[in-house]
């Protein structure tokens, strides 16, 4: 039974004792609100009368200011239940100070003043309460359960006005002050009960501590405002808020002033409110417990937000049409059943999308600010009305309040994926693209950007700088790239020097020039070989003088340019030197044959150069395969069992060029050496592999139908992949093929959940034949074990490539931090990007990606609509086996061998 | 300490056992693979002592069977283990990622059969696998975001 309706009210069982806590704090609160407010408005309209109201509005926006600097200094600071006993406390006082006054001294102003602590009690306690569950739970259970939450809210003030509808006219109003207390005194020994047990609110963050409170309190609602300027998502929710509490108050002085009208004493008053308490808190509860959390997840936050602008704008149309009691009670509806059901648990969900840390002050600025501020224009604006006795005066300032608040709101609906993007790209550290927006709009910028960090004091950042100018503006960067030669130290002038060679800056042949008489030698062989490649006419003469140099490098630079000039009356002794360099078993000299190979290919040396490839020593071999890549094709025997020898060294340098040289086979050849290396386990040979299985000549159809086939593992799809999106394929193929890798998680989730299930029946019948073994793996069958949780990280990685490839057509940025969010374990941060991906443009995609974002999270699904394709063990593991996944063929052959 | 145990665990039990360590929870199976291989087994009698405190670290270790305690000191029957590990753990694992000496004593609380990796082992595959080192990374940024909730708690 208990199982039944967690399972109706979609809450999740490690969830049930948290929900029963507040749900019966909420019930008990809300039952005290509830007495509180009918017995505060009778007492006021019967004992005072109705036309100070609006005076009152005036009132309760300067008191409320001063209130909510009080809540403000302390609600960030201190944990929410922490900051509720005190609340509680001072609100028992004033209800017995109250009692008091109106009981021994029949003192008029009393009863205003009573009506004025429960609109600032009641507000104050909506937003802490909101603040409390928002710390509680993260952005997923906060949409499912939020509503559920606030049931307890409405049960309460349900019972609250039948309570006082019943005894009302036995007691006398005035006893409901003490009923309020003690329910109240009730709800702060529940909270204290509750955080002994649970300690602090999980989701809360302290701020600052210390100060003043006063000053502080300024400065929460000045940072608070500093947000709202910057926060375009609390900007729109502030003034939405501004014209939503003139427009309610508007209504609210509408309804009562037909209440009163109709109802002549205060005995009726009160009986009649307690009934349309009751009726419009069940409405409420109803709506709130079986309706809201549905059609927030059905429809979405923002939808949800239109709703109740649109009813409030019903409401005053109705009223203009016909100010009498069917018409009153139908606002009151709205007010009071669908503001509390749909509009607090919405704007609740909206404030998640803020950063948690600004949540409080944000909460502060609402109440501290706008709220008064609105109150006070709704009393003058009313006061103002007052003159003119036609209703219609006061009821169409109402209604062009409406239509400015429905305004508002689609305006918070239009910002609230992105402050939910960037609360998330903080918390999570994702960094801006500054440089690359700048790279890709203002050219000036990013050059001027470039040009000061190449004046940097750090050798590598100007470095850094100089090869970043060459890489992305190559026809600005020459003078810069020279500025920054003199400063550097030989290794990295050396680098500097060959980025810059092709680029051929008017001045480079000087400081080549400079550098043949520097000591370092890297340097002098560079600056020669690059005089020589450009043909330097004076630089002809040093050819020989190098052939006659001991050291290997410069003789290897004689040899180049003996060769590429030519030096004819040296060519014989060039190749002689050559020869023997060849011949030498010293490393320095073979290496510089080699390299020297390299940059002139002479086929006289092919079998040295086969017997090389196949060296001991993998500096050689790294070499040798550095030749390969330039040599002529078909030239070199058995190339192909060479490199398949030279992708498995333990140099990762020399693997990764190896698979670079796959390019290089024949097409038979390739593709299955190609195909072998994707699943290696370093990336960048990975890489090259994905790169000669499709080279740039290969059009985008190929790679795209290897990637729809049950080819290899997602590590060899996300190689491939990345030669795919290099081509840059039309958006129609991407979104297919991110739809296909969503779906294809979706696949792997399911078998992991079944095998998982699977296992756990598994363990129970073997229990008995434990062993040692068994105790230390924690299952029986390893592989069962292995299978689950392969197929977990698969799922992971399948997620990440379906956003991988939405990247390239969605917005970037969003994708990315969504990217990073789905990679953190931290449920919050989980949550808050699974929120997000609902509202990517490609909603095909977002309803699969939601729907394995709500099973991997735990949270019921909303729309499971994807045919599985296995129901049992033997089904999924005759499934796996079709996937050509090495890793998981294996782990599915050890869990068939197990079983 | 003895030779290598006659039948040992396979790659699958070693790779899970790895998979439920600190240090490589949150690297894939895949990677974990090329660990799994270079895991050696030692073997301990009751009384012998794993390392002391302060000598160098280079070895992590995985308890296959058998018990271990961990003491701030190094005095031979001490009771005052501030932790006790049981099969399936994992002790010795900053060792392997600082160079700072050991924090504790390992003293064999019964006969134990370990699986070790080296450093210098880690080292070699890291650079050879690079994305291993971003899965030991991501495992300790975990870590690291745990102890900050712990301590704002």
């Amino acid at each position: 039974m208990i199982n039944r309706i967690t399972k109706l009210l979609l809450i999740q069982p490690d969830e049930r004792s948290q929900i029963v806590y507040f749900l019966s704090l909420f019930l008990i609160i809300g039952c005290g609100m509830s007495i509180g407010r009918v017995s505060a408005e009778a007492l006021f309209f019967k004992r005072y009368g109705i036309e100070h109201l609006p005076l009152i509005y005036l009132f309760q926006g300067g008191l409320l200011f001063v209130v909510t600097l009080a809540y403000a200094s302390y609600a960030d600071r201190i944990a929410p239940e922490r900051l509720l006993r005190p609340l509680i406390i001072i609100l028992c006082g004033a209800l017995l100070a109250l009692w008091m006054l109106m009981n021994f001294y029949e003192w008029e102003p009393v009863y205003p003043i009573y009506f004025l602590l429960y609109e600032l009690v009641s507000e104050i306690f909506v937003v802490h309460c909101m603040l409390y569950v928002a710390q509680n739970f993260n952005v997923m259970q906060s949409k499912r359960l939020t509503p559920l939450i606030w049931g307890g809210w409405q049960i309460g003030s349900v019972l609250g006005a039948v309570t006082l509808a019943a005894t009302v006219s036995n007691v006398g109003l005035q006893v409901m002050l003490l009923v309020w207390l003690v329910l109240m005194v009730l709800a702060g020994l529940m909270i204290t009960a509750h955080h002994k047990k649970a300690g602090l609110s999980p989701y809360h963050r302290a701020g600052r501590k210390g100060g003043k409170a006063l000053r502080h309190a300024f400065e929460q609602l000045s940072q608070g405002l500093s947000f709202a300027q910057k926060s375009d998502l609390l900007k729109a929710m502030s003034l939405a808020l501004f014209f939503m509490v003139i427009t309610f108050y508007v209504l609210c002085y509408s309804v009562n002033r037909v209440y009163t009208s109709t109802f002549t004493t205060e005995a009726e008053l009160t009986m009649f409110f307690g009934i349309l308490g009751a009726t419009t808190g069940t409405t409420a509860l109803i709506v709130q417990i079986f309706i809201t959390n549905r059609l927030i997840r059905r429809f979405g936050v923002r939808n949800m937000n239109l709703l109740f602008p649109g009813l409030t704008l019903l409401g005053f149309s109705i009223l203009m049409f016909s100010f009498a009691l069917p018409a009153a009670i139908f606002a009151s509806l709205i007010k009071d059943a669908f503001m509390p059901a749909i509009r607090n648990p919405v704007r609740a969900l909206f404030f998640n999308a803020l950063p948690a840390s600004i949540q409080g002050r944000s909460h502060a600025v609402s109440v501290g600010i706008v709220l008064p501020l609105a109150l006070a224009v709704a009393g003058l604006t009313l006061m103002l009305a007052q003159q003119i006795r036609d209703v219609l005066y006061f009821l169409g300032i109402g209604l062009i309040t409406g239509m400015i608040y429905f305004f508002y709101s689609y305006k918070t609906n239009q910002s609230y994926v992105s402050s939910l993007v960037s609360s998330l790209r903080k918390k999570l550290f994702v960094p801006d693209d500054r440089l690359n927006k700048n790279i890709q709009g203002d050219e000036d910028e990013a050059l001027r950007v470039l040009e000061h960090a190449s004046t940097d004091a750090e050798p590598d950042i100007r470095f850094a700088a100089a090869r970043t100018m060459l890489e992305l503006f190559p026809e600005r960067a020459g003078p810069v790239a020279l500025k920054v030669l003199s400063t550097l130290a030989p290794p990295l002038r050396d680098q500097l020097f060959k980025m810059l060679a092709p680029l051929e800056p008017p001045k480079l042949r000087d400081y080549l020039w400079q550098e043949l008489s520097h000591g370092d030698l890297h340097l002098r062989a560079t600056a020669m070989h690059l005089l020589f490649s450009i043909r330097d006419t004076m630089a002809r003469a040093l050819a020989g003088e190098a052939l006659r140099d001991s050291n290997p490098r410069i003789l290897a630079m004689g040899i180049y340019g003996a060769m590429h000039y030519p030096v004819e009356e040296c060519s014989s002794v060039a190749m002689s030197a050559w020869r023997d360099m060849f011949a030498s078993d010293d490393k320095p000299r073979v290496m510089a044959a080699l390299d020297l190979l390299m940059k002139w290919p002479n086929t006289e040396f092919t079998p040295r150069l086969t017997a090389l490839l196949q060296s001991d020593d993998s500096r050689i071999q790294f070499a040798a395969l550095q030749v390969v890549k330039v040599w002529p094709n078909n030239q070199l025997g058995n190339l192909a069992g060479i490199l398949m020898s030279s992708i498995d060294s333990v140099d990762p340098a020399t693997s990764v060029l190896a698979a670079d040289c796959i390019a290089l086979l024949d097409t038979h050849d390739r593709e299955r050496l190609a195909t072998l290396s994707l699943e290696n386990n370093h990336p960048e040979v990975r890489q090259a592999a994905a790169r000669a299985l499709f080279p740039v000549a290969c059009g985008v159809q190929p790679v795209v139908d290897w990637l729809a086939a049950d080819n290899g593992s997602p590590r060899a799809h996300a190689a491939v992949l990345d030669v795919l999106l290099g081509k840059n394929p039309p958006r129609k193929i991407l979104e297919i093929l991110a739809c296909q890798k969503a779906g294809q998680a979706n696949y792997f989730l399911e078998a992991q959940r079944l095998i998982e299930a699977t296992g756990k029946d598994y363990k129970k019948g073997h229990a008995t034949a434990a062993n040692e073994l068994v105790v230390l793996t924690d299952g029986i069958n390893s592989g069962l074990d292995m299978l689950a949780i392969t197929l977990l990280e698969r799922c992971h990685q399948l997620l990440d490539q379906a956003l991988l490839v939405a990247r390239q057509y969605e917005d970037a940025s969003t994708v990315g931090v969504i990217r990073a969010g789905l990679k953190c374990d931290d449920r919050q941060h989980l949550a808050s990007a699974s929120e997000a991906v609902r509202y990517i443009r490609d909603q095909t995609l977002a309803d699969v990606l939601v729907t394995v974002l709500e099973k991997l999270s735990g949270e019921p699904v909303t729309k499971n609509r994807y045919q599985i394709p296995f129901s049992d063990l033997a089904s999924v593991l005759a499934w796996l086996t079709q996937k050509n996944d090495p890793w998981l063929s294996e782990c599915v052959k050890q869990t068939k061998g197990g079983l | 300490m003895s030779a290598v145990l006659p039948s040992g665990p396979n790659l699958f039990e070693r790779i899970l056992m790895l998979k439920r360590s600190m240090v490589f929870s949150s690297v894939s199976t895949d990677d974990l693979r090329v660990v799994a291989n270079e895991l050696t087994e030692e073997d301990y009698v009751t009384g012998e002592r794993v390392f002391d405190i302060n000598e160098q670290g280079d070895h992590m270790y995985i308890i296959q069977s058998g018990a271990i305690g961990i003491s701030l000191g190094s005095k031979v029957g001490s009771n005052d283990y501030v932790a006790r590990l049981e099969a399936g753990e994992c002790f010795g694992e900053m060792g392997m990622l600082d160079d700072l000496p050991r924090s504790g004593t390992a003293h064999v609380l019964k006969d134990t059969h370990l699986l070790v990796l080296e450093k210098s082992r880690l080292k070699a595959l890291i650079v050879r696998y690079p994305e291993l080192s971003l899965g030991i990374l991501r495992s300790l940024s975990m870590r690291l975001r745990d102890a900050n909730k712990k301590n704002n708690n």
